[in-house]
């Protein structure tokens, strides 16, 4: 099963790192710890580097936690995607939609 | 109609359709693809494939026929065979006719939020994007989905 750690990264953004995988048994779990992401901050760092699979499932949550995140003018970013994971995310489009970014310090710089 | 793979390895699993067996899934076609000697890029395409494939079955195709009889009575096929130069990965079920291959494709370039919240097909984008070959039949009251990919 996937763990999830929501961690405060400033006063208006949380980093949550997921490890484990992300398919249609698991997005549920994916989906709670975005919500709950969603409803502490504007802005959401997605630390996808211990994440080894990722099935549309888990991306259509990153499209709809992009989505709740603007309605409060906030933004999502994905942080070392491993590389299975950034094909699907390449597949999809979300690499030149989204912000990816190598380590975290390039997306803590994002939201300072 | 391809000509039929001439066999080094052939494989077959039923499991009833629900979706905390497609891990299982997942995991022995993940094998297979292992012991003929896929590249681990290679495998995970195949993985993710399979994966899309029986979740849209186990979530769409049966989903009408999971209220009417229960989910016991629905099952998803899989054969796997390799010559050991192509592998070849056949899906069946019994829920509707359907052919996902016809479904359109979504569009990467399209706006995030003007994604449809429930997905949009990407999974089955994803299967005709990684696979080499993809066709569908529908024969003896049954969906034949069948991909292949070289090794």
């Amino acid at each position: 099963m996937p763990e999830f750690d929501i961690q405060p990264t400033s006063e208006s953004t949380l980093t949550l790192a997921v490890t484990g995988r992300i398919d249609s048994m698991t997005v549920t779990m994916f989906r709670d710890a975005m919500q709950q992401a969603i409803k502490q901050a504007r802005n959401i760092i997605l630390n996808l580097s211990g994440v080894e699979y990722m099935s549309s499932a888990g991306l259509r949550e990153i499209v709809n936690g992009f989505k709740a995140l603007q309605q409060k003018q906030g933004e999502i970013c994905i942080v070392q995607p491993t590389e299975r994971v950034f094909e699907v995310i390449n597949m999809a489009g979300l690499d030149t939609l989204l912000s990816v970014y190598d380590s975290m310090e390039e997306a803590t710089k994002r939201f300072e | 109609m391809v000509k039929p793979i001439k066999m080094h390895i052939e494989d077959s699993l039923s499991v009833v359709a629900q979706i905390e067996e497609v891990p299982r899934i997942c995991e022995w076609v993940t094998s297979i693809a292992l012991k003929v000697g896929m590249p681990l890029k290679a495998v995970h395409h195949v993985e993710l494939s399979v994966d899309e494939v029986c979740t849209n079955i186990v979530e769409h195709g049966y989903s009408q026929n999971r209220v009417l009889f229960g989910e016991q009575s629905n099952r998803i096929e899989l054969r796997c065979q390799s010559d050991g130069v192509r592998f070849l990965i056949v899906i069946v079920d019994d829920s509707p006719p359907f052919n996902p291959l016809e479904l359109p494709d979504p569009d990467p370039s399209k706006p995030l939020d003007q994604r449809p919240e429930y997905g949009g097909g990407w999974g089955v984008y994803f299967v005709k994007n990684l696979m080499d070959h993809v066709w569908y039949d529908y024969r003896t009251q049954r969906n034949y989905l069948y991909m292949v990919k070289g090794i």
